[in-house]
């Protein structure tokens, strides 16, 4: 060493102070004490540089150097001299599990972070931490009887050590768990139990908590919600209340989104919680946020607002695993939207192979990507049997009402496309008895608009016309633009019927431009479809068969396989008809 | 179930005598290598087989089978093996490691290994300190030699050179690295090769802990060792342990008891067996002639204490206390006993000292750790309760009792919700104990669950033929509460026929007849209401008033029929 390099400590600075009182510490302490310290120093010493790092965040090790913790002989470990105290194990348990509390994730991969708690517990078996983190680990991998006994066993444990009562975080951590997992009743169960313990024990922010979490899982029946009050916050500077404000007011959002409540509405919920949310800094809402801003710009009919607001949304790391599932999925329809499905095939990929553990347990990815596999099969004509596999998950696993009934309204459109219109109306007619109880305007709507198209094939022109125009209702209600435009085009089509062609071609000419500005192939081909139509009837079979080559080509890049024959069928009906008129 | 029966066929003579003269040889083999439970094992069931004229050879034996079929020891490995044995009996574990480094021959290498492995649990005891009052259990904490111990075994297990002994040392060691599967098939193959090491019967015994793995392990064993004597020692006290049902522990211990009836450790399983039952009479009876045999012997006395403490003997229980303290005041049984006797007569402070004294000496007496909950119950300290229940928990899941108590304490703590995992864990464990499926039935009441309640309280009364848990009472209250007047009379009526038929007397017998009263007033069935109102009138307020007018009633009701009537 260079006598430069040597510095003399002043017994007064703040380093000089501390050697000081670790001799004093030292010369106070026991036998035992010193033998301990003597081995934790001859590890230290005997170390080799690169892991002579007694004071650096147990956090940055275990993710930085997984290498030391992921050893296949454990006695490295000792070998190597490793040693870390239990302060460092429970700064890094306590990261971690906030990290995955807040995001439902963490950088260490769930089977990674599995060794390590098992490595911590053979050596700090006193931190009870350790089964904390284990527990919100086992979530992570939808290991529900593993994070059931971890959770039990973590309370079981800390209720001792702990002065103040702790048993409505107990509740409140049993009912997230069961939320997790999907059993509702269960987890409102142990949600109202953790609410009288919290009210018992004057513990506001649990209460918020438990509240925020109540609503959460009775947000898909506003009937229930509405049994449990508004609450007041009584300390908004607390960034913990000030998060749960913000989650409350998203899922509020969504809630209004579902039951149709005005836009204006929604987008205050949103905009109040963005507000709140940078105010107090919170990031982990960001990618919520502007995902909920993207789906309702996206129902409005706003593409490109949606598509900015879903490529910020893309384009933030932090957030929690459903909300990344529900940008990437959202991402992918919208690609599927103008027929692009190897594009959202692509973006379902590159989320399975960012969260391949996360991914595992989540539906409607698979869900999706079963779908645009068997469109672009379709499209590209490769035979692949995925047809029956589509919408099986969303059958089988009805957790959210309304993709259930889109999924099953899908299967009565696809049922009455094979010629089954009796088994069809069945499921509309099941559809409809449900959602006309419940508040879901959309679904409604588009179970009407079902009804409306098969009566007008029926040919029961009247009755068809009374359900579109209760469709254009709904929808408008629900400000749903996809299915408010489909409504007005089946309408049109029945003026059709009762040959009031003018009025037909006068309502279409009339929605071409926002259909145009929406973007969605699905809408613009139907719209140009049946505008030419309406140009047949009234004679203009030049311009009809322009409209009909424009839907033939948008059909096609959709792969919409009856769609494209009924096009092709009447222009090569047209066709054939206006030869047969230009030879006479 | 042919298996399982074939194992219960009766043992000759010729297999009981070579089984005794196997015990014999195991008893010095055992002794060799240091395994004192083993040793004492085997001696103790020697001394249960019925006196025959013993072989001179064996009675003087110097050498066993097992050994002559090992590498004879040479000179120098002799007297180092010496030298390491006085001192392992010392407890001197390092010094023996180190006096039999570098030794391979295959009793050396498993002392000194032991010793090592010894030395290193006796270091991590150490380090625990005071138990509950501060957080520091090492109870999960490593040994800190059992990886130096596992790769020096893996290399020689490799290259398939290990003997039966450190075979058995090798699955301790993977069972403590949680490589169950192979910790299993390795302690196999130690009793493959000799089958006499209880210890390692024991160890095997760890890892069954499921009634699945049980009968798994049965399978395997009557085809890889269908004559073998022991396997049934070891699946009776299994059975019991893990709490399989009734049969099967009589399945492998029927043959036992006709052919080693005067083996004390077969009446103490018995007994044991029979308190699991609660046929507590007989099991005080086989504790009483076991400690007339052998008043010495403390093994399986907590039991016994505990049954004398759930009977009330309080003398017998003091008599108890004080015999074992004289024999060993610092067993942990001992401590146990002591504290049964200070529960029993309701100083629990004193009881608590003594289970902590229990506890220290064995931090993995999963008994204590219970016992010790249910005092911190009577003190109201529910959350030194709780901990007590999880350490016990986690020496023994299966401890059904452990998971009984944390459920009650948290239904006291009034969390009714949060009980009910543990009261559905005694049921997983305990599925015909109709006390698990009561108390599971009580927590969904509070919960004002009543339907799923009352499908609780069913299980419950499909376990409790003879009706002593008093479940139709509670049957007939819960339907009570949801207005099915019909079945709460049917339960009440069901409820009062066992009471009558068991001379009962308890105001349930009053809550019964007035419901009842009350049920045949309202149909106009005069006779059989004044019958039932009349059963409530042996009984103090409120029950004789409600009679009292109930009966008024019937008589003001009939009368104005009867004038109706004639009018």
């Amino acid at each position: 060493m260079d006598q430069a390099d040597i510095a003399i400590l002043d017994k007064t600075s703040l380093f000089g102070i501390f050697v000081r009182r670790c001799r004093l510490e030292f010369s106070k302490s026991s036998m035992q004490q010193r033998t301990e310290s003597f081995t934790i120093f001859q590890h230290y010493v005997m170390a080799n540089n690169a892991s002579r790092s007694m004071d650096v965040d147990m956090g940055s090790i275990l993710i930085k150097k997984p290498s030391i913790l992921a050893s296949k002989d454990e006695s490295k470990l000792k070998q190597d001299g490793w040693w870390f105290s239990d302060h460092f194990v429970d700064r890094f348990l306590t990261t971690e599990a906030e990290k995955i509390e807040k995001t439902g994730t963490s950088e260490i991969p769930p089977a990674v972070l599995h060794k390590y708690l098992n490595f911590l517990q053979s050596h700090a078996p006193d931190i009870r931490k350790i089964d904390q983190v284990r527990f919100l680990n086992y979530i992570r991998t939808g290991e529900y009887q593993g994070a059931l006994t971890s959770l039990h066993r973590f309370f079981d444990y800390c209720l001792l050590s702990t002065e103040t009562p702790m048993y409505q975080y107990a509740l409140l951590s049993l009912g997230v768990l069961e939320a997790k997992f999907g059993h509702a009743q269960q987890a409102l169960a142990a949600l109202d139990e953790a609410l009288d313990i919290a009210r018992e024990n004057q513990d506001e922010n649990c209460l918020n908590e438990v509240l925020s979490w109540i609503r959460f899982i009775k947000g898909n029946d506003s009937s229930l919600t509405d049994q449990y009050p508004m609450y007041s916050l009584a300390d908004e500077s607390n960034p913990n209340v000030a998060y749960l404000e913000c989650l409350d007011k998203l899922s509020r959002a969504r809630e209004m989104i579902r039951h149709g409540d005005s836009a204006n509405k929604v987008l205050e919920a949103i905009h109040s919680s963005t507000v709140q949310g940078s105010l107090a800094n919170i990031d982990y809402l960001n990618k919520l946020e502007y995902l909920t801003k993207a789906i309702v710009w996206n129902l409005y009919g706003d593409r490109v607002q949606a598509k900015v607001y879903l490529d910020i949304a893309l384009d933030i790391e932090q957030g929690d695993v459903d909300s990344i599932e529900k940008t990437f999925v959202l991402a992918a329809d919208m690609h599927a939207a103008v027929g692009d499905y190897e594009k959202s095939i692509q973006l379902l990929d590159d989320f399975t192979k960012k969260y391949p553990d996360q991914s595992v347990k989540l539906l409607t990815w698979k869900q999706a990507l079963c779908r645009y596999k068997h469109r672009l099969a379709t499209k590209t004509k490769i035979h692949q049997d995925l047809a029956g596999q589509e919408d099986l998950l969303v059958y089988i696993h009805p957790q959210i009402p309304e993709d259930r009934f889109e999924a099953l309204e899908r299967f009565a459109e696809q049922k009455y496309k094979e010629k089954h219109p009796d088994e069809a109306c069945l499921l509309l007619q099941k559809c409809y008895d449900v959602l006309k109880k419940s508040d879901h305007p959309s679904q409604l709507a588009q179970v009407m608009i079902g009804w409306g198209r098969i009566d007008l094939d029926r040919g029961d022109v009247e009755s068809a016309m009374q359900w579109l125009r209760k469709a254009l209702d709904t929808s408008k209600k629900a400000s749903d633009f996809d299915r408010y435009f489909t409504a007005a085009i089946k309408l049109a089509e029945a003026y059709l019927e009762q040959s009031k062609s003018e009025t037909a071609i006068d309502m279409l000419e009339s929605m071409f431009p926002q259909v145009l500005a929406q973007g969605s192939l699905k809408l613009q081909a139907d719209l140009q479809f049946a505008y030419s139509k309406a140009l047949i009837e009234d004679d203009q079979i030049d311009t009809a068969l322009h409209y009909l080559d424009k839907s033939e080509t948008a059909y096609q890049q959709i792969a919409s396989d009856t769609d494209i024959q009924q096009v092709s069928w009447l222009k090569s009906f047209l066709t054939s008809t206006n030869t047969a008129t230009i030879a006479k | 179930m042919d298996e399982l029966y074939r194992s219960a066929r009766d043992l000759t003579t010729d297999e009981i005598d070579a089984f005794r003269s196997q015990l014999r040889q195991s008893i010095l083999a055992c002794r060799e290598r240091c395994l004192t439970l083993s040793a004492q094992w085997a001696t103790e069931i020697l001394d249960g087989i019925t006196e025959q004229t013993p072989i001179p050879a064996e009675t003087t034996l110097v050498c066993t089978d097992y050994e002559s079929s090992l590498p004879p020891l040479s000179e120098k490995e002799h007297n180092k093996y010496q030298y390491a044995r006085a001192l392992f009996r010392m407890q001197q574990y390092d010094n023996v490691a180190f006096i039999l480094k570098d030794y391979t021959a295959p009793r050396l290498m498993f002392l000194r290994l032991y010793a090592k492995y010894l030395a290193a649990e006796k270091r991590k005891n150490e380090r625990i300190q005071d138990m509950l009052d501060v957080i520091s259990d090492n109870s999960q904490a490593k040994n800190a030699e059992l990886d130096a111990i596992y790769k020096e075994l893996k290399q020689f297990h490799d290259q398939d050179q290990l003997d039966a002994f450190n075979l058995y040392l090798y699955g301790i060691v993977l069972r403590k690295r949680e490589l169950n599967d192979m910790a299993a098939a390795t302690l196999l193959s130690s009793l493959k090769k000799y089958e006499y090491n209880w210890s390692a019967w024991m160890e095997l015994g760890a890892l069954v802990t499921s009634k699945k793995q049980f009968h798994d392990l049965e399978q395997v064993l009557n085809e890889r060792m269908p004559k073998s004597i022991i396997k049934n020692f070891f699946f009776a006290r299994r059975a019991l342990e893990i709490h399989l049902p009734q049969e099967t522990f009589w399945t492998f211990m029927t043959p036992l008891q006709s052919n080693f009836s005067n083996s004390i450790y077969v009446k103490s399983q018995l007994a044991t067996a029979y308190y699991d039952m609660f046929e507590y009479n007989e099991a005080e009876a086989l504790f009483d002639q076991i400690r007339q045999e052998n008043p010495c012997r403390l093994e399986d006395m907590d039991i016994y204490s505990n049954l004398l403490y759930l009977q009330g003997s309080r003398m017998k229980l003091s008599v108890l206390a004080h015999q074992c303290t004289r024999i060993d005041k610092y067993r942990p049984e001992t401590c146990c006993i002591v504290a049964n006797y200070h529960s029993a007569r309701g100083e629990i402070p004193e009881s608590v000292e003594y289970f902590k004294r229990a506890l220290a000496l064995d931090r993995n007496y999963h008994l204590a750790w219970t016992l010790l909950g249910h005092d911190y119950i009577e003190l109201k300290n529910m959350h030194a309760a709780i901990e007590c229940y999880r350490r016990a928990i986690d020496v023994n899941s299966r401890d059904y009792r452990a998971w009984y108590g944390l459920g009650q304490a948290y239904e006291i703590l009034g969390l009714p919700f949060y009980a009910t995992h543990y009261y559905q864990k005694t049921t997983e464990l305990r599925p015909n104990d109709p006390r698990m499926w009561k108390a599971l039935g009580a927590c969904y009441a509070l919960l004002q669950r009543d339907r799923e309640a009352i499908k609780w309280y069913k299980r419950a009364a499909a376990c409790d033929p003879d009706g002593k848990h008093r479940i139709m009472i509670q049957l007939a209250r819960t339907y009570d509460k949801l207005g099915e007047n019909n079945a709460a009379a049917d339960y009440y009526r069901r409820a009062l026929d066992r009471y009558v038929e068991g001379n009962q007397d308890t105001e349930e017998i009053a809550e019964a007849g007035l419901f009842l009263a009350r049920y045949h007033l309202e149909k106009s069935e005069w006779i059989e209401a004044e019958e039932y109102a009349k059963a409530a009138l042996d009984y103090n307020f409120p029950y004789y008033e409600d009679g009292k007018s109930v009966l008024e009633e019937i008589r003001a009701r009939r009368t104005y029929e009867s004038i109706n009537s004639s009018s």
